[in-house]
């Protein structure tokens, strides 16, 4: 019985490994194409800008100086509520100086545009940090060359929501099959393990030397060792009654 | 066991509990899939639409844009070449319809052939404003579908990584329930017949035949202190004779934890690269790579000649030890210079312990059919690690990071060494052979490589095989797939089906294992399909015809894999027998790296001058040509006759 | 021995010093600014302007020395004299006029007459080539390169085309200038390509052998009795000086202008015009202008280019009265005016 529950636990087990892996997979799939559908909708408004602000430069006139820009950033963010912040900083490739900015850039936008593309760590969330999205695009003169970066930080909160349904959701899923798996396996192999104490409890009566169950024997690689085994225990026997003087 | 016995009651029963276990438990992920995508669906679809309403409103300001400008609304010009546009930019958006106060409208659909009919298969988002035109966006039902349809792929490889990794386990205890017990009964047996030994049973035997063994055992106690002044019974080591099926899950997680850094690896490296320059990043993210493959080979060169020298066990341990050092030591590295010191001590490692496993396995089997499948067992643990590490590293790094998942590939070789050092080790050879082992590596194989069928099978089989591997799936599939226009997801996705056909491939060869005399022609077959796959593309340039290719290389190389290096140890054996096993598997090893540095170069030359499908082609050229030179080995076995 | 030691010793001592202050001199002395000398046919315009901003957004020091022909040619000579008097660094041209006279042609160049041993750049130039300012766009071929603004006349073609279809095109010709044939050539080339008809009027000369202004009008209506669809306004400084009056009569007889510089399109009333703003243009010389001066690279190995993009400018006063508007697409990339 012991036995039966061991490998019965296994089976379980590995049932519960492989749908707990693919959870875990599939969550982090739709997590990434949900994120990709909300970045998708900065870059209908951020494509605009940059058209603008480019058009801009070619007029000649300085980014620096160019009064229009803050006004086209907070058109920018009021028409789009998602958009936290816009920042318009000039090409150096350290340090970067603001030139014009539009909203208020949350705390940890700084550390989410810091995070390195590999993420070695993931980054710690602190509470009352706001998650967001930082997104860059450059911005380029007449002629060709890069003179400045726009980024847009915009609030990620309403994807992490959507996000947590969703983890809820697959969470209920996968308990859900599990349990009906394990309800499904556990009687099946229960039953196909009935056999195996079957087969057991005939070899060890073979073993013992006691009466056995011809079929069983006949059909059961494990019951033929048995009776290998207790052929050549009689063989042992009669070779030291032999051998013994008295 | 005696395994002629055909259809017998345990025979059933375990083929019932594998397709239960299988049926139930594929059947509940693909039932998983299903449920979580209908789902998913519902959930993305608000989010879709969200977009389409900021698309609406950038139509809405261009329009307003053109009204402010003193343009009427009736006299708008390319209003349908703009909308065009708009749609073309935007997949998801199935019409654009402008109607302004007095009625009047501008509407373009994707599909001309739609009018003004409502659409089933259409979400309508509408945006208004009091002085401006009415937008109304038609979202497209079917492009969530499309996108999810991408994750039904990611599904099917997840299900297969999962149920490779859940095999693996389950065959653990198999080996430590089933098959260890009855091993070890059948030796006690043998040792009943025969009278030899008075051996130990170290290790507790768990599982539903251990009682069976604990009576055998006591027997054997009560006949011993009965008749051991008559009968001489000499001192002798643990009834259980390892096998090579032991090794299979020390064997896996150790290469588990070695090919859980694919998947990100190159970008850790562009992380450090960028901080910390060497030379220039794009070369300093090929260094490590390079240093990897370079002490791999010399690894591989001299592992043999190190694991008899040290043992099994000693060698095993030593890499474990590097190997930990390796992964562990990545977590914290700043530089690249680091980075490529800590990737020597990996390769070295790696290169060692799997010579070692592969020493282990082979010396283990008492006849040829027991080497096949030992050779077998090899090939499959690799190959499950290699299945199933790379998405779960992917995953371990989304959650917890690059530097905690080399902790946790540094732990799992720990673990390998923890079951490892569970296992016994026979000593395998008397000091005469110990002391042949320690003749030299180069006069070795410089015997192997002037042995014509040694060298026919090394140059015709294996040089040949992994050429095709390196050349044609990891260097231009994803050139071929991207030029179908393939998505990196889908790439990857590629690759499984070179992993399964070899673990199905595997699976046959463990199975039904050849005869002695059909080992060659099945190994030289293996060969040829391995190369002749990629002529498909001559005729059908489509991405099916390269997954035709791949899976005709993946059956070849199960062949391939496992009996190219069975028959060399027999050739050895019987023409070499001052050759010891371990420099014999070593090198297999060398030629098989040699093969890959090959098949790269091969590749990368001929993209250069050609195309990358004709490319293809002529690189299966080249491996058919070397696996010609196995019609020397049939000339000469026909000679033999 | 022990003196000779000192001596040797003492001798060393004073060489490091020597050379010690000597790099520190170096090092402490300011980077000298390049001397620049630039002459310009009608004042320091926006690619004079833009010309001068691109320094200090590098951060290079230079020093420009503008001189300005007020549009009187005969005191280019004086101009001349100056250059070779002052040596700067580079001399800038403006304009095919100034940049001819002060840099010769490559067929004809007189070290007494022009400038020729100081590397120079010019821009504003129509036709460099048909100029005779360089052999090739590709090879300078002499110590002078310089930069186009006009966009070649496929690019202005192709994207007049996304404005409105045209079957016929009118061309104003001026016979006394040569730009003005070489665009008519270019245009006649287009022809095929395009699948357009190629109108052209030539200008009327007076007695005294100069094109006739007072003609121009008749010109016009000479060409809608041709029915052409578009009148292309050459890069021609005759018609330049009489935009106003061609541009008006168009509009009078409902024929748009295309325009080759964005005044006609800003103060006159071309309909549109596919530009490159002269400021770009002003920028573009002054890249170039560093290649010369700071990497230190020889003119003839500096290719002729043009800036690579360009503006479209739309007049939306003059498209209202004709009732040619723009459509979205062009809208959304084009520079708007009234």
């Amino acid at each position: 019985m012991l036995q039966k529950i061991k490998i019965i636990s296994i089976a379980i087990g590995i049932i519960f490994f492989l749908l707990s892996l693919l959870s875990a997979l599939q969550y982090f799939r739709f997590q990434q194409l949900l994120f990709d559908i909300t970045k998708s909708r900065i870059e209908v408004p951020a494509d605009a800008l940059k058209r603008d602000i480019e058009r801009s430069i070619a007029t000649g006139i300085a980014l620096h100086t160019n009064a229009q820009v803050p006004l086209m950033l907070n058109n920018v963010i009021q028409n789009n509520p998602i958009v936290l912040s816009i920042e318009l900083t000039n090409s150096g490739l350290r340090e970067r100086e603001v030139l014009w900015s539009a909203g208020t850039r949350p705390a940890s936008s700084q550390r989410a545009d810091q995070a390195s593309v590999s993420n070695r760590r993931a980054p710690p969330q602190q509470s009352g940090d706001t998650p967001v999205f930082v997104q860059h695009w450059p911005i380029v003169d007449p002629l060709g060359l890069t003179v400045a970066h726009l980024a847009f930080v915009s609030d990620k909160s309403e994807a992490l929501n959507v996000a947590s349904k969703a983890r809820a959701e697959l969470l209920r899923l996968a308990a859900t099959l599990c349990l009906v798996s394990i309800a499904l396996l556990a009687p099946i192999l229960f039953f196909l393990l009935g056999s195996l104490d079957k087969i057991v409890l005939a070899a060890k009566s073979v073993v013992l030397g006691s009466a056995s169950d011809k079929t069983t024997l006949l059909n059961s690689e494990v019951c033929q060792l048995a009776q290998n085994t207790q052929d050549v225990k009689n063989l042992a026997t009669t070779t030291t009654r032999t051998a013994s003087p008295t | 066991m005696n395994t002629s016995v055909k259809k017998s009651v345990e025979r059933k029963l375990a083929t019932r509990t594998y397709f239960a276990l299988s049926f139930i438990g594929l059947g509940a992920a693909l039932l998983l899939t299903f449920l979580v995508l209908s789902s998913f669906k519902d959930i993305l679809t608000p989010q879709v639409l969200l977009k389409s309403n900021v698309i609406a409103k950038s139509v809405q300001t261009t329009i307003s844009d053109a009204l402010k400008l003193g343009i009427p609304f009736e006299s708008l010009v390319g209003v349908e070449d703009y909308l065009a546009d708009v749609l073309a930019d935007n997949p998801e958006i199935d019409f654009i319809q402008i109607k302004n106060q007095q009625g009047r409208e501008y509407v373009k659909y994707r599909d001309t052939r739609q009018s003004a009919q409502s659409n089933q298969n259409v979400i309508k988002d509408t945006l208004t404003h009091d002085s401006l035109p009415t937008i109304t966006v038609g979202l497209r039902k079917s492009y969530v579908n499309e996108k999810l349809s991408v994750m039904v792929g990611d599904a099917i490889v997840v299900s297969l990584v999962a149920f490779t990794v859940g095999l693996e386990i389950a065959l653990f205890f198999v080996v430590l329930w089933i098959f260890r017990p009855l091993g070890t009964w059948v030796a006690m047996i043998e040792g009943l017949k025969t009278g030899r030994a008075q051996k130990n049973l170290s290790a507790t035997i768990a599982g539903p035949f251990s009682e069976l063994v604990t009576l055998t055992s006591q027997y054997f106690q009560s006949l011993t202190s009965s008749v051991k002044k008559t009968t001489p019974l000499t001192k002798g080591n643990d009834w259980y004779e390892p096998k090579a099926y032991d090794l299979r899950l020390i064997l896996f997680l150790f290469v588990f934890s070695e090919e859980l850094l694919r998947s990100f690896f190159p970008i850790y490296v562009k992380d450090i690269a960028s901080m910390h320059t060497l030379i220039a990043v794009d070369i300093d993210i090929a260094l490590p790579i390079m240093c990897y493959m370079l002490f791999a080979g010399l690894g591989t060169v001299f592992g043999g000649g190190l694991v008899e020298r040290l043992g099994i066990r000693n060698s095993f341990k030593w890499s474990v030890v590097l190997s930990t050092i390796g992964l562990g030591g990545l977590a914290f590295a700043t530089t690249v210079a680091e980075v490529v010191i800590l990737r020597a001590l990996c390769a070295l490692g790696y290169a060692v312990a799997t010579v070692s496993v592969q020493v282990f396995m082979t010396k283990t089997a008492k006849t040829d059919a027991e080497r096949t499948r030992g050779l077998s067992t090899f090939v499959g643990a690799v190959t499950a690690a290699s299945l199933s590490a790379a998405p779960i590293g992917a995953v371990i790094v989304q959650l917890f990071g690059t530097d905690a998942a080399m902790l946790f590939a540094a732990s799992l070789a720990v673990l390998s060494w923890f079951f490892f050092n569970g296992i016994t080790i026979p000593s395998f050879e008397n000091s005469a052979q110990a002391s042949a082992a320690n003749a030299s590596l180069g006069k070795n194989f410089s015997a192997m490589l002037k042995n014509q069928k040694i060298s026919i099978i090394l140059i015709g089989n294996v040089l040949s095989g992994k050429l095709m591997l390196a050349g044609l799936l990891f260097y231009l599939t994803p050139l071929l797939l991207l030029e179908f226009q393939f998505t990196q997801v889908s790439i990857g996705q590629f690759f499984m089906f070179y992993y399964v056909s070899v673990t199905l491939g595997n699976v046959l060869l463990a199975r039904f294992v050849p005869s002695a005399r059909a080992t060659m022609p099945v190994m030289v077959l293996g060969a040829l399909l391995s190369g002749v796959g990629v002529f498909s593309l001559i005729w059908f340039n489509k991405p099916e015809a390269l997954a035709v290719a791949i899976v005709c290389l993946g059956v070849g190389q199960s062949a391939v894999l496992t009996l190219a290096p069975a028959l060399l140890l027999k050739i050895t054996r019987t023409d070499l027998p001052q050759v010891n096993i371990a420099h014999t598997l070593s090198l297999v090893r060398t030629v098989d790296r040699i093969g890959g540095i090959l098949g790269a170069a091969f590749a990368a030359a001929f993209s250069l001058l050609i195309d990358y499908r004709d490319a293809t082609v002529g690189l299966g050229i080249v491996v058919l040509t070397l696996v010609l030179v196995n019609i020397g080995l049939v000339l000469r076995s026909n000679r033999v006759k | 021995m022990t003196l000779l030691k000192l001596h040797r010793a003492a001798f060393l001592a004073l060489s490091y010093s020597l050379l010690f202050f000597w790099a520190a001199n170096t090092l402490a002395t300011e980077v000298k600014p390049f001397r620049i000398t630039m002459v310009v046919f009608r004042g320091c315009e926006e690619a004079c302007e833009g010309f001068k901003s691109y320094w200090a957004s590098r951060k290079i020091p230079v020093e420009i020395e503008v001189l300005d022909a007020k549009t009187d040619v005969k005191r280019l000579p004086e101009f001349v004299k100056h250059v070779k008097a002052n040596k700067p660094d580079l001399l800038v041209t403006w304009g095919t006029t100034v940049s001819l006279q002060m840099l010769g042609t490559t067929d004809n160049v007189d070290p007494a007459k022009h400038v020729t041993d100081i590397p120079s750049l010019f821009m504003i130039v129509s036709t460099p080539v048909g100029s005779k300012l360089v052999k090739s766009l590709g090879s300078p071929g002499r110590n002078v390169t310089g930069t186009l603004y006009i966009v070649p006349v496929a690019t202005q073609l192709s994207t007049a085309r996304l404005y409105m279809p045209f079957k016929r095109i009118g061309y104003i010709l001026n016979p006394t200038e040569d730009n003005s044939k070489i665009v008519q050539q270019e245009l006649e080339q287009a022809q095929l390509d395009f699948n357009f008809e190629l109108v052209s009027v030539n200008v009327p000369l007076t007695a005294a052998g100069k094109p006739d202004a007072a003609s121009l009008p008749n010109l016009v209506v000479e060409l809608e009795k041709n029915k052409v669809d578009l009148l292309y306004f050459a890069p021609d400084t005759f018609l330049l000086l009489n935009r106003d009056v061609i541009t008006k009569e168009a509009v009078k007889r409902k024929i748009p202008v295309l325009a080759v510089s964005e005044a006609i399109v800003r103060e006159s009333d071309a309909l549109f015009g596919v530009v490159n703003r002269y400021s770009t243009v002003g920028q573009l010389t002054a890249s170039k202008a560093e290649l010369i001066l700071v990497k230190k690279i020889d003119p003839k190995n500096i290719p002729v280019v043009a800036p690579p993009g360009f503006t479209l400018i739309v007049n939306m006063g003059i498209a209202k009265e004709l009732q040619q508007y723009p459509p979205l697409r062009v809208l959304k990339i084009a520079e708007t005016v009234r």
